[in-house]
């Protein structure tokens, strides 16, 4: 178990380090930081000037030592925009993305679970039909449009809930469920086929001959089994959620979350803050798989000993 | 067929095999015949079809120019509501600009950032996993830590901020969706390679003495073909909405150049006073991706006998 840690950890530090490394190519590598900082009319002379104050002219491993560094203190220099550290403005903005994507990860969840249970014990029935189609609508719609579409409805035509902000559940809900629709089609797709494989294991032919309830079989010797894949999912939805997915989603509902305020950054050509929102999101993400591995690793005794 | 049950065929029955032989066109009949059964992915199949149709006989097929604009109908709903015109079936935007013909001009974009993002990302992945699998040691570990590593990394988000490094543009998106998208083939030929590896008809290659690359993509590659086609669909559907993503964020086609996702973000402006704007482009998004998904899953279900089984429910025993 400790090895299996250990080699997790190390993982995880290359995959910090693969961030700093891509992070410093965008926004030091492609294209002129200085000129992409200043306004359109700065002379020559300025820009050469601001290029040899930021450091711009120094030899590039130089500047990625520099860089490195002064990331890894959380140091990414001011946001032009708001004349603030970037990684304060980028960690104000965290807890809102954070409460988006836990509520919908569990929404969905709580959602697919019982469905794709249900669709696997009838398949073929026109249950599993609407389930499977339904699923496979919600990994299609785009997750912007559905938000319109939701707003349209439930904003502006019935007024039940606000087009945008934050601060109530009522604020909550349509955003909730515009991201939460992916990760349900996804979700109860493999849910349904995951429980599908269980039920047709050589246990389940045991568990029958025995004479259990088939309530018992579905749910204590089939569901815990199928579960393991299904979490998976969960997890890797929640980690694709962090990882962009709620940018579109929080640029609709103008919910201030990281993802807007790294359109907001890009918006304003603001490279500190678009490094810094990078790279916090970058080590979230890495952290929650960090965590996920270390889970199954405590579930299921043969990835330890992989 | 093994050799030794072929040897023991009599002549007869050598004779007989001839015959049944099945030629290329057979097995495409065949895949037909499955194809119309399953109702869905037929009707899939279909709609895909009408759109691609479309989108390379726009000029012929779209009733006005695309970007020909009329002050004097901004604004009008589809034609079957109480303001529209009979000749805007769609309604027409804030420029007065057709909507029908947008999108189906529009179709061509998110078709071509599709298909050729697809090909590029396929390429790179697939040549990168077959050597992965097929030299092993230090080069694989090498490849797959290179997928690990960019599997954790906020996809979208890098992308976003590449676009905006590098501007926006057709290339670039196929570029910067290029980058994002390889890992997903390296690592799952990569998988099939080394099953493959040891397979008595790649000793048989070598023993005869084929070089690395005429075993590699002349024996291996098109043993890879269905698994990789499976694949390449499902990454279709995910492409044609990460482009509708960045073209709506503003960084992604450009005006006065249409795609769906384009008028979604230049109609949700209005979005209180026309609906129209924002409900047709959605809705073409919405049905390509689903039917390429139903293809895709119904693909799925042809080409591997496990996942038909979990398609069509467990055989009871």
């Amino acid at each position: 178990m400790r090895t299996y840690i250990l080699r997790r950890l190390l993982y995880s530090v290359a995959v910090v380090a693969g961030v700093l490394l891509f992070v410093f190519i965008i926004t030091h590598m492609l294209g002129d930081p200085a000129r992409m900082m200043l306004p359109l009319e700065a002379t020559d002379e300025e820009v050469e000037a601001f290029r040899e104050a930021m450091g711009f002219n120094d030899p590039l491993h130089v500047q990625f030592w520099r860089f490195a560094k002064n990331a890894i203190r959380g140091d990414f220099g001011d946001s032009l925009w708001q004349r603030e550290p970037a990684m304060g403005l980028v960690l104000e903005r965290l807890p809102a993305t954070l409460l988006l994507v836990a509520i919908s990860v569990f929404l969905s969840l709580a959602i697919s679970i019982p469905l794709g249970v249900l669709a696997a014990l009838k398949p073929r029935s026109s249950l599993d039909r609407i389930c499977t189609v339904g699923s496979l609508s919600g990994v299609s719609i785009p997750d912007f449009w559905l938000g319109l579409v939701l707003i349209l409805l439930f904003a502006v035509k019935l007024r039940w809930f606000y087009t945008s902000g934050y601060g109530t559940w009522k604020h909550l809900v349509l955003p909730v469920l515009t991201l939460a629709a992916r990760p349900i089609g996804r979700i109860t797709l493999i849910a349904r086929s995951s429980m599908i494989d269980a039920l047709c294991q050589q246990y389940v032919v045991t568990a029958r001959a025995k004479g259990l309830k088939e309530r018992t079989i579905v749910y204590r010797h089939a569901l815990r089994n199928a579960l393991i894949p299904i979490i998976t999912l969960g997890g890797w939805q929640a980690t694709r959620l962090l990882a962009g997915l709620t940018v579109a989603t929080e640029t609709v509902f103008a919910w201030p979350g990281v993802g807007l305020l790294a359109i907001q950054a890009i918006e304003r050509r603001d490279l500190p803050l678009i490094a810094a929102d990078v790279f916090i999101v970058s080590l979230l993400v890495t952290g929650l798989n960090l965590f996920l591995d270390m889970l199954y690793a405590l579930c299921d005794p043969r990835i330890r000993f992989e | 067929m093994p050799t030794e049950t072929l040897a023991m065929l009599n002549r007869a029955e050598m004779e007989k095999m001839k015959y049944r032989v099945e030629t290329p066109l057979d097995r495409i009949f065949t895949l037909l015949r499955h194809l119309i059964q399953d109702r869905v992915a037929w009707a899939g199949t279909i709609f895909l079809f009408i759109v691609v149709l479309t989108a390379i006989f726009a000029p012929h097929i779209a009733p006005h120019d695309p970007t020909a604009q009329d002050v004097t109908k901004r604004l009008r709903p589809p034609a079957w509501t109480a303001r529209g015109l009979p000749d805007h079936l769609l309604g027409t935007d804030q420029l007065g600009r057709d909507v029908l013909s947008r999108i189906i001009y529009g179709g061509r974009v998110s078709l071509t950032v599709g298909f050729f993002t697809v090909l590029c990302a396929g390429s790179v992945g697939t040549i990168l996993g077959l050597i992965a699998g097929y030299y092993g040691g230090r080069l694989d570990n090498l490849i797959m830590r290179l997928v690990d590593i960019q599997t954790a990394f906020p996809g979208l988000l890098m992308a976003l901020a590449i676009i905006t490094m590098i501007g926006p543009s057709v290339r670039n998106i196929i570029i910067v969706l290029t980058i994002n998208g390889w890992m997903v083939y390296a690592r799952m030929i990569r998988g099939t390679t080394l099953a493959l590896r040891n397979s008595l008809f790649v000793d048989a290659a070598r023993a005869i003495g084929c070089r690395h690359y005429r075993i590699i993509f002349l024996h291996m590659l098109p043993n890879l073909a269905s698994p990789l086609i499976t694949l390449a669909t499902l990454e279709l559907a995910r492409v044609i909405l990460a482009e509708a993503v960045l073209s709506f964020l503003g960084l992604g086609i450009q005006p006065p150049a249409s795609s769906w996702g384009l008028m979604i973000d230049e109609g949700h402006t209005y979005i209180t006073m026309a609906w129209w704007l924002v409900t047709f482009p959605g809705i073409a998004i919405a049905l390509t991706v689903l039917s390429v998904n139903l293809v895709a899953t119904w693909l799925r279900a042809i080409t591997d006998p496990l996942q038909r089984q979990k398609q069509f429910g467990p055989r009871p025993i």
